[in-house]
């Protein structure tokens, strides 16, 4: 999650002072980056994952699963290894905030070829293996890709057990989260406490508890180590949180992907969001929070609420006074504007945005749309700053952009290139759930990096208004939207027709899409099933599949590719028909069937641990799943198919990607 | 002339000329191609022919045509024509597939520099070969001896570097192996149909690795263009009365990829077709 430096972090107060220059500083980079590389052109595609891990102790003879906080250690161990490696090393291991967390990414980016979406499901496997085999299985230590812990932040979920009130916890104050869960690089507790300080007051998450027919109505806890702050934040009939923990300390699944130039990465951020609710509610796989069933299926507004680190005034809950700006959403959110000029008249919800840097921008040679999107991050104050990393050379650090545009974690991510680097303009997707098997993650980023090629080749349009978006990003997070949320989706996403096809006379009554506007926008849309977007209408949409196969039916591709490719977009399909479940409906399954369920909403520690054996044991591939991935199986390999893999080590000796 | 009705021109252009080429120019952006939820290559062809020749019959101009000899008649759709620049060809790759329906080595050579003239390109990065049917003289079963005689003229495009790459289509492993063995420059590539991409035959699999074949994949159905189907096209447009003369010679397949990206970015399909006098033979190599 962003930059790392070693270093001595600041406290809330002395960052605060800092808040004015770093923002000067982080513009005037982004500024020297763009005059650099505006015209920077013809980057091929390079892609690649990340999937975050989470260490779990199974402890049998108790029946009990714990988050094992021994990250630092393992993390130590892989990149050891990873420095040690004689060759290049295939995979490529991080620090997460929490400290039983890690993510893994490929070791070189994928690249351009077809027989690279044959590699991600290989190479997920590789890094799990790697993972696995530091960790100790007599102990019951074992890794999973869950999205968010059944029992985080209920009592004793850590191994080791430690100490945990507002007092010990001096980061976050938290009831439930210890700060000794919190990843020991100081970037982290400072991140938390400067969001909390920031704020004025602890973060406060509340969601709806799923309402069983034992839960208790109003359905209202009571908490041993409880202050007047957290009774009066903790609604009824809501799971109360209180850090940032419950929402950093999720994990996802997120892509980066390379754009010939600037403005293909403009194209391609306007065109995936809207897509962001639809894989959202896709990959739902959090229902489950502080051992509660919820009555929502995904991690998105509870890590929105995490690192909320608005003030009231800022909130609009008092008129301001000593803030700049009313700001209606938090730092973790879907985004609000998008950056290409067809898709300007989309947007349509008010753009906070910092007026003088706005124009600091435009004076600087940024077009209007890219400089209002600029100037809305930086509404943002730094919340992390190393005294050392203070004063920096505008022309060859970036640190003090990063800043900021690393700590905006929205729905997407426009990146532009790190200064000195061979690295081009990228795109990041950051919604997806992250599944518990390799398979199925290897499914979705081959499914949205394949969605990609085919936006570029056949010239997609999937916009919509951005406030339309917003909508969407809601209902995707309810309970089984998969099934039953309808979501705003445009009913044609083919191009205008500038050529004759059957019929050879002009049409004149034919409208193009730049005809539309105001009040005729309205028919370009429609709320669609995330069944018919995926899989389309009888007689209307044809489905994002069915464009898909189109593209594949065209291009060179490899039998072993194909068939694993074809097994991916199954699983969608079957994930968006509900003909599989997704992970939260499975989940949620699970715990309903436990014999010891009570009907009272509440994941003991006991259904916890018995979810986690079996997630694990799914995970192996020593239990199949039916109701999760069918008899579905891919034919993924760890290189390219060895001619292409020859010629390319002929033609690239360099190889700067994954082979 | 003006005041002859432009389907009358057609009509009239069509029954003069005994050999006709027809190329839909770059279809990639023909969306009612994308509408339905599954097509295949056989439907494809159709209707870009279809409409083709609708548009050319309804529209006829001079310029859209290629007399070269008196009776060979070219029709390209120019709305939809995408030449390749100089500058542009070493980032992009063109793939071509010939579907040959007849066992006539010449066709080869023909479809080639038929491409290569209709895109304005030099060489052609891949070009595969899907075999006829057999014909009621040829004998029940394919033989590697049926393949040769129209393998030799892609061998001859690669000698002369019109063509890099040259494979083949629908081969099991015995008749790839036995080309293999045969043929004086070697396929590098043999096409399997998608619906068995996941279960290709062990034995086919390792032949292609310890030869360093590529097993590619295609949906494309067994007869790509069905003679009553060609001439069905013809009828649509021309008007013609002896449209069941006509039968189809060869159907190309050009696909153009941005190289590393991923990115199609132009289609299309080259059809030649020939007339003969009901009393006349076919002309069979």
């Amino acid at each position: 999650m962003g930059l790392l430096s070693l270093g001595s972090p600041l406290s809330w107060e002395e960052t605060k002072k800092w808040a004015d220059h770093v923002r000067k500083h982080g513009i005037q980079q982004l500024i020297n980056i763009y005059r650099r590389l505006k015209d920077r052109h013809g980057d091929v595609l390079k892609w690649g994952d990340e999937v975050e891990y989470m260490l779990v102790v199974l402890d049998e003879n108790n029946r009990t699963a714990r988050l094992s906080l021994k990250g630092n250690q393992v993390l130590e161990q892989l990149e050891k290894r990873e420095r040690e490696s004689p060759n290049d090393p295939p995979t490529t291991w991080r620090p997460e905030y929490a400290s039983y967390m890690i993510e893994g990414t490929p070791g070189k980016p994928y690249g351009g070829l077809m027989g690279h979406f044959n590699m991600v499901e290989s190479n997920m496997r590789l890094r799990r293996e790697e993972l696995l085999s530091l960790l100790d299985r007599e102990l019951g230590e074992t890794a999973i890709s869950f999205t968010v812990f059944p029992r985080l932040g209920s009592p004793a979920f850590t191994d080791p057990q430690v100490e945990c009130n507002p007092t010990v916890n001096t980061a976050s104050r938290s009831l439930f989260f210890p700060d000794a869960a919190i990843n020991h690089h100081p970037r982290f507790r400072t991140l938390t406490r400067n969001i909390r300080e920031r704020r004025g007051e602890k973060v406060c998450i509340n969601i709806p508890v799923f309402q069983d027919k034992n839960t208790p109505k109003p359905f209202r806890e009571t908490f041993s180590n409880g202050d007047e702050e957290s009774r009066k934040a903790a609604k009824d009939d809501h799971i109360y949180m209180d850090c940032m923990g419950f929402g950093m300390g999720c994990s996802c699944l997120q892509m980066t992907f390379q754009a010939c130039n600037i403005d293909e990465a403009r194209h391609l951020y306007d065109q995936l969001a809207p897509l962001c609710p639809i894989f959202l509610a896709l990959s739902a796989a959090a229902p489950v929070y502080r051992g509660y069933l919820a009555d929502v299926d995904c991690r998105w507004n509870i890590i929105a609420g995490s690192v909320d680190c608005r003030t009231r005034e800022e909130r609009g809950l008092e008129p301001l006074k000593d803030d700049k700006f009313v700001i209606p959403k938090s730092r973790y959110d879907s985004i609000d504007c998008y950056l290409t000029p067809e898709a300007q008249k989309y947007n349509d919800i008010d753009l906070v945005l910092d007026q003088d840097i706005c124009q600091q921008l435009e004076d600087a040679g940024i077009d209007r749309l890219l400089a209002r999107h600029f100037a809305h991050l930086f509404i943002r104050d730094p919340i992390s700053l190393f005294s050392e990393k203070i004063h920096l050379n505008d022309d060859e650090e970036s640190d003090h952009f990063e800043n900021i545009q690393s700590t905006n974690w929205q729905s997407m991510r426009f990146k532009p290139p790190p200064p000195n680097s061979p690295i081009g303009w990228r795109v990041e997707f950051r919604p997806t759930e992250v599944q518990l098997t390799d398979f199925e993650n290897a499914a979705y980023v081959v499914f949205i990096v394949l969605l990609t090629r085919v936006i570029l080749s056949y010239n997609l349009n999937f916009l919509i208004p951005i406030s339309k978006v917003d909508e969407n990003m809601q209902e995707a997070q309810k309970r089984d939207a998969v099934r039953q949320g309808l979501f705003w989706f445009r009913k044609e996403v083919l191009p205008p027709n500038e050529c004759c096809e059957e019929d050879p006379k002009p049409k004149p009554a034919a409208k193009s899409y730049s005809q539309y506007n105001g009040s005729c926008q309205q028919e370009e849309y429609t709320k669609m099933s995330i069944n018919e977007i995926i899989n389309g209408q009888a007689g209307g949409f044809q489905g994002l599949v069915s464009l898909m196969n189109s593209y594949l039916e065209t291009v060179e591709i490899d039998v072993d590719t194909r068939c694993s490719v074809q097994q991916y977009l199954r699983l969608i399909q079957k994930r968006a028909s509900g003909e599989l479940m997704t992970t939260a409906r499975w989940i949620r399954a699970f715990v309903q069937n436990h014999p010891k369920y009570k009907y009272d909403s509440v994941v003991s520690d006991e259904i916890a641990y018995d979810l986690t054996k079996v997630s694990d044991e799914i995970t192996k591939g020593i239990r199949s799943c039916p109701e999760l991935f069918g008899m579905l199986n891919s034919r993924t390999k760890v290189s390219l198919p060895p001619v292409v893999h020859k010629k390319l080590r002929k033609e690239n000796p360099d190889h700067d990607i994954l082979t | 002339m003006s005041a002859v009705p432009v389907e009358e021109i057609a009509r009239l252009m069509l029954s003069s000329t005994n050999n006709l080429t027809l190329h839909t120019g770059n279809i990639i952006n023909w969306n009612h191609l994308k509408r339905k939820t599954s097509q295949n290559a056989g439907e494809e062809v159709l209707e870009c022919l279809s409409a083709t020749l609708n548009v050319w019959s309804s529209t006829v101009d001079p310029s859209w045509m290629n007399e070269e000899s008196n009776n060979a008649l070219v029709i390209t759709n120019p709305n939809q024509m995408e030449r390749i620049s100089e500058d542009e060809r070493s980032k992009l790759k063109v793939s071509v597939k010939i579907f040959l329906l007849k066992w006539d080595p010449d066709l080869v050579v023909e479809a080639v520099d038929q491409v290569c003239s209709e895109l304005d390109i030099g060489v052609v990065d891949s070009v595969l070969l899907a075999l006829p049917p057999l014909e009621a003289e040829m004998g029940e079963e394919l033989t590697v001896n049926h393949i040769l005689p129209i393998w030799e003229p892609m061998e001859r495009l690669y000698d002369v570097e019109r063509v890099s790459a040259i494979g083949t289509s629908d081969l099991d492993k015995e008749m790839l192996e036995q080309t293999h063995g045969m043929a004086r420059v070697k396929p590098t590539i043999n096409q399997v149909n998608v619906v068995s991409c996941c279960v290709i035959p062990p034995d086919l699999t390792a032949f292609a690795k310890e030869n360093d074949i590529q097993l590619l994949t295609h949906s494309d159905p067994r007869d790509v263009l069905p003679t009553p189907t060609f001439q069905d096209i013809l009828r649509g447009s021309s008007h013609d009365d002896h449209v069941d003369e006509w039968q189809p010679f060869w159907v190309l397949r050009y696909t153009v990829m941005v190289k590393c990206r991923g990115v199609i970015k132009a289609k299309g399909y080259i059809v030649n077709g020939r007339r003969h006098a009901t009393d006349m033979p076919l002309s069979v190599a």
